[in-house]
């Protein structure tokens, strides 16, 4: 790998240095912050964990100098030692810390498969726990999990990284490698809703 | 060529040392006239002759040196042209009877002096004039003379200064040069009192010099200041931006509590909250899908219609028309508008799309299309006119350059006749009808 810190075993992603996932300039801002440099640097799983329940916020660049947030270092921290897919979905599924849910599921839309992206993040859709956002002025804006997540999964990008790019929820339940969504009561609500209105249509129609 | 010679000849020492090769080599300190200790072994200086003991003396350094380090390159003896060098040769062999002299003469300080004020130069005039033999009492006397009579005139005419101080040259010169055989001979120090106008005093001359450079100091001081004030600017500049910053992390610490991220509180409402978001979600999704089952739907049934259903289904639904075209101007510039970002992305999350521009009409006149270039004389009409190697070429018969009083070129009845019987001017080709059976074929 081209950067020293990388652990030479590391396997790449989508073919490329999995650092080179978030923007060269943001990588060099993350590595220069005091919070990298005091805490991150010889960082392991297990305290990586210890690490990311200390979060309180979450976000990309902010300020005039664009600097990283924590999020953003430890983020990038996790591409470099690339921890296992079950370690990330246990970040994922724990029920304690919202921010080391979000940070999971950040970095598995980045380093995971599209059929695991969506299967993961899909439950996180129901989560709507209050998270703390830091705007690009340096404000701090309310949002929740599911917003976050949606974020995710529909836009291709999110906190100032660029998301790579993952097929459509409908290519793949095509392709019969996804199931379609479950109903949630939400959906079943819906759903109701909708079929009230279109008899009701009809019925005006005729 | 000896083996060490790629190695340098520092490590070769130190490699030599450490084995113990060359002992410590210990400097002793020089005093300048103290007779050196000598190693023994060393050529003794023989204090036989007063001259030839300097040159002696660096020969034994010489020696000296050479016991202490042995000279590296053996091809050649260096030692042997230690002692051959011409230099050192001639320094033992120099025969200067006062060397104590010269030495005194070299050390002594060079430096302006007051050679003399204008009494002491009369006084000493007088005391010279009683020592002197006559050959030199009757040149003073003449100089005498000229001075009085330069103290004369001076008063009375000022211009005459340059031919005067002309003349003190000369005198200063020859009284120089009488002041240092004077020196010789009698070994008193005595300088012939010459007037130096104010001009050409060293002693003026050096004072000046002297604040001068005092001005020097003192502008090299205040600068200093200067630079001194700048820097302390910045560096308050700097720790005002220091300060922002640690306000505004403040600020920040302050914010984060404000954003209150308890789930606990309201959680009715945040159920609320997520229920409207999460509907609005499976809407917008529902409609994607919807959309694209749409349009496979629609192209999949226009595969598949015969010719006339597809006639009037396109009548139906026309393709949205081309923007009418206009009409370019004269010689009116063409503009290509681009290939990419033409349009919007199909994606939902399609980052590029069209921009508002696209959407103007490429085939209007900007700039210098405005103009109407008609009315130009031809020269003119050119793109880009005043540049070189430009040429608008227009067409054949614009282009043809025959000229037509030729009598062969000349369009009159001799020429008419001759056309005429050349092939192919006469009537008009036909065009081919096309036969019988060919006409059948197509038929059938």
């Amino acid at each position: 790998m081209a950067n020293p810190i990388t652990d030479p075993s590391v396997k790449s992603i989508t073919g490329t240095n999995p650092e080179n996932l978030e923007e060269k300039i943001l990588l060099d801002k993350a590595m220069e912050t005091t919070y990298w440099k005091e805490q991150c640097f010889d960082l392991t799983t297990e305290t990586l964990v210890d690490k990311a329940m200390e979060l309180d916020h979450i976000g990309g660049a902010f300020g005039g100098n664009r600097e990283p947030t924590p999020f953003m270092c430890l983020l990038m921290k996790m591409l470099q030692i690339q921890p296992e897919e079950d370690i990330v979905v246990e970040f994922i599924k724990n029920e304690h810390y919202k921010y080391v849910t979000v940070l999971g599921a950040f970095y598995l839309r980045l380093t995971g498969t599209d059929v695991d992206v969506y299967r993961y993040l899909e439950p996180l859709c129901n989560d709507y726990r209050k998270l703390r956002l830091i705007a690009s002025d340096g404000s701090f804006v309310s949002t929740h999990v599911d917003e976050v997540v949606e974020e995710l999964l529909e836009s291709g990008y999110c906190c100032d990284v660029a998301l790579p790019r993952i097929e459509k929820r409908w290519t793949l339940e095509n392709l019969g490698l996804l199931e379609p969504r479950e109903k949630s009561s939400v959906l079943e609500g819906y759903e109701c809703k909708e079929e009230r209105k279109r008899k009701w249509s009809k019925m005006m129609d005729n | 060529m000896s083996v060490t010679a790629g190695v340098s000849d520092t490590a070769l020492a130190v490699r030599d040392k450490l084995r113990g090769k060359i002992g410590q080599t210990k400097v002793k300190r020089y005093w300048p006239g103290k007779a050196p200790d000598f190693p023994e072994g060393a050529v003794r200086p023989e204090r036989v002759d007063d001259s030839d003991e300097d040159g002696d003396i660096v020969m034994a350094r010489a020696d000296a040196l050479e016991k202490a380090f042995p000279s590296r390159d053996s091809y050649f003896d260096v030692g042997a042209a230690r002692k051959d060098d011409p230099r050192l040769r001639r320094l033992a062999e120099s025969r200067i009877d006062n060397r104590e002299e010269v030495r005194a003469d070299h050390r002594r300080i060079r430096q302006a002096e007051i050679v003399s004020t204008e009494e002491e130069e009369r006084e000493e005039h007088m005391e010279a004039e009683e020592e002197d033999e006559d050959a030199l009492e009757e040149r003073r006397r003449r100089i005498k003379e000229k001075l009085r009579q330069r103290e004369q005139e001076e008063v009375a005419l000022l211009p005459e200064e340059e031919e005067e101080e002309a003349e003190e040259e000369e005198e200063e010169e020859e009284s120089e040069y009488e002041t240092d055989s004077e020196e010789e001979m009698t070994g008193m120090a005595m300088v012939k009192p010459v007037y130096v106008p104010k001009g050409e005093r060293d002693t003026v001359a050096e004072r000046e010099r002297i604040e001068a450079e005092e001005r020097a100091i003192e502008e090299k001081a205040r600068k200093k200041l200067e630079e001194r004030k700048i820097e302390t600017k910045q560096i308050l500049v700097e720790k005002i931006q220091e300060e922002e910053m640690i306000q505004k992390n403040l600020e920040m610490e302050a914010n984060i509590a404000d954003v209150d991220t308890d789930d606990e509180v309201n959680e009715a409402e945040e159920y609320e909250a997520w229920k409207v978001r999460e509907i609005a979600r499976i809407k917008k999704d529902r409609e994607d899908r919807e959309a694209m089952v749409k349009a496979k739907e629609e192209i999949e049934k226009v595969r598949n219609m015969t010719e006339e259903e597809r006639r009037e289904w396109e009548r139906r639904n026309p393709k949205p028309a081309p923007p009418p075209k206009q009409k370019w101007r004269f010689m009116q510039k063409y503009y290509h508008k681009g290939a990419f970002f033409q349009d919007q992305g199909d994606d939902r999350s399609a980052t590029a799309g069209t921009d508002e521009i696209f959407k103007r009409d490429f085939s209007a006149p900007t700039g210098e299309d405005k103009m109407d270039k008609t009315i130009l004389p031809s020269v003119m009409q050119v793109k880009h006119f005043g540049r070189s190697g430009r040429t608008k070429w227009t067409h054949l018969v614009n282009e043809d350059t025959t000229d037509w009083n030729n009598p062969w070129t000349f369009n009159d009845s001799l020429r008419s006749k001759y056309n005429a019987k050349m092939a192919g001017m006469n009537a008009p080709i036909a065009k081919p009808k096309g036969s019988k059976k060919l006409k059948d074929w197509e038929r059938k």
